[in-house]
């Protein structure tokens, strides 16, 4: 009996279990993730070669215990509750980068990359219209100095901001970026590091173009931040920028690339902008239209109330403002507009007012109101009726 | 080390290592995450020390220290069994490599009572257990990797294997 339960522990225990793909691809990422901020250490290191060797070796140990701490693009998408994400994180068609870069006193990692049909359980919808077909990417961005960054539910949050997108070498990226092809995020912060996930329509189809992925600082894409070549379509850093500008190239797969379908995209997306412009004839004849028709700078504060927190101030990149704003209620607004259509005499002082209503009922009417100041800069705020 | 060598590593040793950690936690979901961190912790500590002697022991070691250092912090659950469909299925892979038929039904039988078993003993008699029929590894090992004297795991293999015969014989009556 002794002999043969030997042989039936042996049989009956004999290892059969096969760690899943994705577990050993992910052991490998964050070790991958880990060698390039040893690398980096390594350079920087140089200069204290004289150190004792004890220091070396709490160094590397410190280094060490950091590798652990990013979190994978799965991870970061199954902390927004996003478990169809998290797995086409995981997927063979992910794409891994992580790469960081540091500038402005941030570090910026662009760690990966997904993009396909319905692979979020979260929907996209724009303009009533269900966009499913998407590119989702994740950077982490924290202190250079190692202190935190704010937590989102923390006032502190958002007073650094950051501009995350995705660009299209051959496009002009202050045209074409997150705000202007469907694009949106997700944020939250943990262990000091914000995660972002990007999300816009699926660029996979400009893959044999190439695909930047920009954080920049501020709220809106800022030209200063980076040169854009209208002969090569080139997009590059501008290294004497002051403040945070991380540009990386996306390695994605240019047989996914699809020229004729991007063609019929850019169409699209720029009739789409014109049909923006053109005013809704039902909104015309809406309650929003004729509250708007009566309003006037001087009785502005008469009939509608300012929404403090909206309040920013816009600076002309090439005659241009570029401004955003969330309301309390989730919903939200972004454009671009020249001075010279705001302010046709351009006299400091002078405000000018639109409004967007999308139901065309006052309680969703946001007043927008620019003010030129004398500095050149427009003072900008969204105002909302007195109810 | 190197990703590249741990890239072996995994190749060679994985499926060995994922074992044990699903039969030491009981838990799919604990043994990847234990999984996980016995190679991210060998990565960390790999240059500083050989493990070329015997690297399928160093790994288990760092499995089961991680193992009781979270026991020790969290008080993990007790689970006293793996998931049914699995234990079943993984009986079915043992005894597909013996004989057939009418044999083989009561080999598949036996090595899910014994696995089963196994799932509920107590820690300090499951992981000599698995240490030396799982993996194979030779008593010098197992006596390292438990930090106990030869005699200590000799004497808790010895009782394990009598309360495994005993529920094996229950089950089997």
């Amino acid at each position: 009996m002794k002999e043969n339960m030997d042989e039936l522990l042996k049989r009956s225990l004999a290892p059969t279990e096969t760690p899943a793909d994705r577990l050993n691809r992910q052991i490998l990422w964050k070790i991958a993730l880990e060698e390039k901020k040893i690398m980096r250490k390594k350079t920087s290191r140089r200069k204290f070669c004289a150190a004792a060797s004890l220091c070396i070796l709490l160094l590397t140990s410190a280094t060490a215990y950091a590798a652990y701490r990013y979190l994978t693009p799965a991870e970061a998408a199954r902390e927004l509750e996003d478990a169809a994400l998290a797995n086409a994180f995981e997927s063979d068609g992910a794409v891994f980068v992580n790469e960081t870069q540091e500038s402005g006193g941030y570090r910026v990692t662009l760690l990966g990359s997904a993009a396909g049909k319905k692979i979020s359980d979260y929907l996209s919808v724009r303009n009533g219209e269900i966009r499913d077909d998407r590119i989702y990417t994740v950077v982490a961005i924290e202190r250079a100095d190692g202190t935190p960054m704010p937590p989102t539910s923390s006032d502190d949050y958002g007073n650094e901001p950051f501009y995350v997108s995705h660009y299209v070498r051959g496009l002009d990226p202050k045209v074409y970026s997150v705000m202007s092809m469907g694009g949106g995020y997700s944020a939250f912060v943990q262990d000091g590091i914000e995660y972002r996930i990007l999300e816009m329509d699926n660029l996979e189809m400009f893959a044999d173009k190439g695909i930047y992925v920009g954080v920049n600082s501020g709220s809106f894409y800022d030209a200063k931040a980076y040169s854009f070549d209208e002969t090569t379509g080139e997009i590059a850093r501008n290294d004497h920028y002051d403040g945070t500008n991380a540009l990386f190239v996306l390695p994605l797969d240019p047989s996914k690339a699809d020229p004729e379908a991007a063609a019929l995209y850019l169409k699209q997306l720029q009739d789409s902008w014109k049909k923006e412009d053109v005013p809704d004839a039902q909104a015309q004849s809406s309650d929003a239209d004729a509250f708007m028709a009566k309003l006037t700078p001087d009785n502005l504060d008469l009939y509608a109330a300012p929404a403090e927190y909206t309040r920013m101030t816009a600076t002309p990149d090439g005659g241009v403002i570029s401004y955003r704003y969330e309301m309390e209620s989730g919903a939200g607004g972004s454009g671009s507009i020249g001075i010279d259509e705001l302010f046709p005499d351009h006299i400091a002082g002078t405000t000018a007012i639109g409004g967007y209503s999308s139901s065309g009922s006052l309680d969703t009417l946001n007043i927008e109101v620019f003010i030129l100041n004398e500095d050149g800069t427009v003072g900008f705020v969204i105002y909302q009726p007195r109810l | 080390m190197r990703r590249e060598e741990l890239e072996q590593m995994i190749r060679t040793y994985g499926r060995d290592l994922f074992s044990f950690c699903c039969s030491m936690t009981c838990s799919r979901q604990d043994a990847e995450d234990l999984y996980q961190d016995t190679f991210l912790k060998l990565y960390e500590i790999g240059e500083k020390i050989s493990i070329e002697k015997n690297p399928k022991s160093f790994l288990m070691g760092i499995a089961f220290n991680l193992y009781r250092n979270h026991r020790r912090k969290h008080f993990i659950r007790d689970r006293i069994a793996a998931e049914p469909g699995r234990t079943e299925e993984i009986a079915a892979l043992a005894a597909a490599k013996g004989p057939s038929t009418e044999e083989q039904a009561i080999l598949r039988e036996n090595c899910l009572a014994l696995r089963r078993a196994v799932a509920k003993l107590p820690d300090k008699y499951k992981i000599p257990i698995l240490l030396f029929y799982m993996e194979e590894l030779p008593m010098k090992e197992i006596e390292r990797i438990l930090r106990l004297p030869g005699g200590t795991v000799k004497t808790r293999l010895r009782r394990a294997k009598m309360i495994l015969k005993r529920e094996l014989e229950g089950a089997q009556s």
